[in-house]
């Protein structure tokens, strides 16, 4: 390789030559020597990189389209006048035509670029074949030295451009704070639009959001409000397609019906959600948005997004806190539906309890003093949890209330209720379990009806009874004939009806394993004890119950009825 | 160059030039990193002096890349030479410049 700087004849220039090998390690070496040339004689920095950038193109292309023998050698010729820089490149490639007007390949093509990078950069280009080989003379004109006078007129000008970066940036701080303040976010976004039509000299701006998958106009500025429109069906190509390639779209004057003669239309999004898009437009100029443009548009719409999730966020946290208050409400209320503490009638003494797995749910009891008999008593569990199983259980219980004249057979009850509820059931794809009963001491008899529910258990002296569901939950395969169940009612006889939840292995709690457990557990581990409260306790402490403790996975409700006589207070004798 | 992996990104840095001779090597050393879980890549430009046409296609080449897996290019605080050579061949619309 060789590099020498020489003298020329002409007046006013200086010349300087380099010959070299086809490697594209060469053509570095070359751009970078010629470079250092131009800086030697006071080219600005401007001048050096379009002239590095031209050589190396120019210098790859001889390389990359050589046919050159080993020992053949391709040259550079720079001559720099007082107004201009004249390049010859001289290869032993064979010609091509030079085209007039280069174009630029598609954005995703890989290559393409070089011949209009020379190009654009040059003013003047002429490609000649000459005998074995190329000569490519290109010119590039440049402002001679500055005076004093001009070097103040370039400081004037940087410091616009700084005024107008700091311009950028304070507003940035005015919009934080301007969003603080403004209650509205279509107010807000009102605003941003029109300072970034400003910065980036935009006569035309749109802003629209994404809500529910329609495109909904927020603000504009110098156009109509269009209606809104699926996300995906915009009537403005451009936004459809930025929606589409999910990249920014350029709006150019070559288009068909432009909405403008430059601009942009910037799609945005937090994380892969699309929140919105922003276009702006210039009708005045055909300048197209340089690159500090789309970074002010990119980072307005950054922070429009970042306000917009702010404000979604504080909506769903005053939704969320609605919902909460309703369904303490709805909570308040189904405690409301469960009887208070009853006396005894007829010396059955009753106690119940009911724990919803979630705030509210589908499980419920009820106890009805029928003086002269006994109690009427309910256990039931609707299908599901939360709102809608609590809404079914309310109106199961209402029903069966309804239903006062029938209460001596519970199998009618359950009749009445499964076909005045079925069509509902059925409908709304639920179903209820549940099982009744009547214990009348004056007749020695309990009477008991279960539709798919948990056994009921009949403990007495003389042995364990189990009532088993003898027909499906009311809601599932229409409305049979329900069965009653008539059993001894003795003096110590105590009833358990129950629902799964007591059951349920997945309640972080210790719960029973199977129905014969729990039937086996009340008729041994409780013989004897008569008092419901005092049994409710030991099945409450069986079951690991604590209100602050592991919240269950199901509803966990149950109601005990015993022959029970409380201790009668001794009568001390008056002296 | 040095590559780094974080998070879903593969963070790319120390590169001085961008040019015909060395851009394939920098498309297969990222093709060969970029593996796993890895979306995006960022290209930290603020050493990058110099970028040639095959150094825009290399840029698109990576592009490509992380588009496959629904990632982006990011080009993080380039110079302001190469901003001009993007915006000359009008890549400025095709890359996330974040400055």
């Amino acid at each position: 390789m060789s590099e020498e700087e020489v003298s020329r004849s002409e007046a006013t220039g200086h010349a300087w030559q380099w010959a070299g090998a086809y490697t594209l390690g060469a053509v570095r070496e070359a751009a970078l020597g010629a470079k250092a040339f131009l800086t030697r004689h006071g080219l600005p920095e401007s001048e050096l990189a379009a002239w590095e950038l031209i050589l190396t193109e120019a210098g790859n292309n001889s390389v990359i389209h050589s046919k050159a023998e080993p020992d053949q050698s391709w040259q550079i010729h720079l001559l720099l006048a007082p107004d201009r820089v004249i390049a010859k490149i001289q290869d032993a490639n064979e010609g091509f035509i030079w085209p007039a007007n280069p174009q630029l390949p598609d954005d995703d093509a890989e290559s393409g670029r070089g011949i209009f990078l020379i190009h654009s950069l040059t003013d003047f280009r002429k490609h000649s074949h000459i005998l074995g080989g190329n000569i490519l003379t290109l010119e590039r004109r440049h402002t001679p030295a500055k005076s004093v006078e001009d070097l103040e007129a370039t400081l004037d000008a940087m410091t616009e451009e700084l005024a107008s970066c700091y311009e950028s940036l304070s507003a940035i701080f005015r919009f934080t704070a301007e969003a603080r303040r403004t209650t509205r976010l279509e107010d807000f976004a009102t605003s941003l639009l029109g300072h970034l039509g400003t910065i980036t000299a935009s006569d035309y701006g749109m802003l629209r959001i994404v809500s529910q998958n329609q495109l909904t106009t927020m603000a504009t500025h110098g156009c109509e409000a269009p209606p809104p429109c699926p996300v995906d069906e915009s009537p403005h190509p451009l936004e459809a397609a930025a929606v589409s390639a999910r990249q920014d779209q350029w709006i150019d004057v070559s288009d068909e019906n432009p909405a403008a003669l430059s601009g942009l239309v910037h799609p945005f999004y937090h994380e892969d959600e699309l929140m919105g898009l922003i276009s702006l437009g210039r009708h005045h100029s055909a300048q197209p948005f340089n690159a500090g443009d789309v970074n002010v548009v990119h980072t307005f719409a950054e922070f429009l997004a970042q306000q917009m999730l702010s404000r979604r966020h504080e909506e769903e946290a005053i939704r969320s806190s609605l919902a909460r208050h309703e369904f303490e409400l709805a909570s308040a209320i189904q405690q409301s539906l469960l009887p208070p503490p009853l006396g005894a009638v007829e010396q059955v003494a009753v106690a119940g309890h009911c724990e919803s797995a979630m705030t509210i749910g589908g499980d419920f009891y009820d106890l009805v003093p029928c003086e002269g008999t006994g109690y009427f008593f309910v256990i039931a569990d609707v299908m599901g949890k939360g709102v809608a199983a609590s809404m079914m259980a309310a109106v199961t219980r209402a029903t069966i209330r309804s239903l006062g004249e029938d209460f001596d057979r519970p199998d009618m009850v359950i009749e009445k209720v499964a076909t005045q509820m079925f069509d509902d059931l059925d409908r709304l794809e639920m179903f209820v379990t549940l099982a009744l009963g009547i214990v009348d001491p004056p007749s020695g008899y309990i009477r008991i009806a279960n539709a798919g529910h948990c056994p009921v258990i009949v403990s007495s002296a003389n042995g364990l009874t189990e009532v088993p569901p003898s027909e499906p939950p009311i809601g599932v395969g229409g409305v049979p004939r329900f069965t009653l169940h008539t059993l001894p009612w003795h003096e110590g006889t105590r009833v358990l009806a129950y629902t799964d939840g007591l059951i349920d292995s997945r309640n972080e709690r210790p719960s029973f394993t199977c129905p014969e457990e729990v039937s086996a557990w009340f008729h041994e581990a409780t013989e004897g004890i008569t008092d419901p409260l005092a049994l409710k306790a030991l099945l409450l402490e069986r079951l690991g119950h604590d209100p602050n403790g592991a919240v269950l996975a199901d509803d966990q409700t149950f109601v005990i009825l015993s022959q029970h006589s409380p201790p009668r207070t001794p009568i001390t004798p008056i002296t | 160059m040095n590559i780094e992996r974080k998070d879903t990104t593969l963070h790319v840095s120390d590169i001085r030039e961008l040019i015909a001779g060395g851009a394939p090597e920098v498309k297969n050393q990222l093709r060969l990193q970029f593996t796993g879980g890895l979306v995006n890549i960022d290209l930290d430009c603020s050493t990058l002096d110099f970028v040639d046409s095959s150094g825009l296609g290399a840029l698109i080449s990576m592009q490509k890349l992380a588009s496959e897996r629904g990632g982006k290019l990011r080009l993080l605080t380039p110079k302001p030479s190469v901003i001009q050579v993007l915006e000359l061949t009008r890549l400025h619309r095709v890359f996330e410049i974040v400055s």
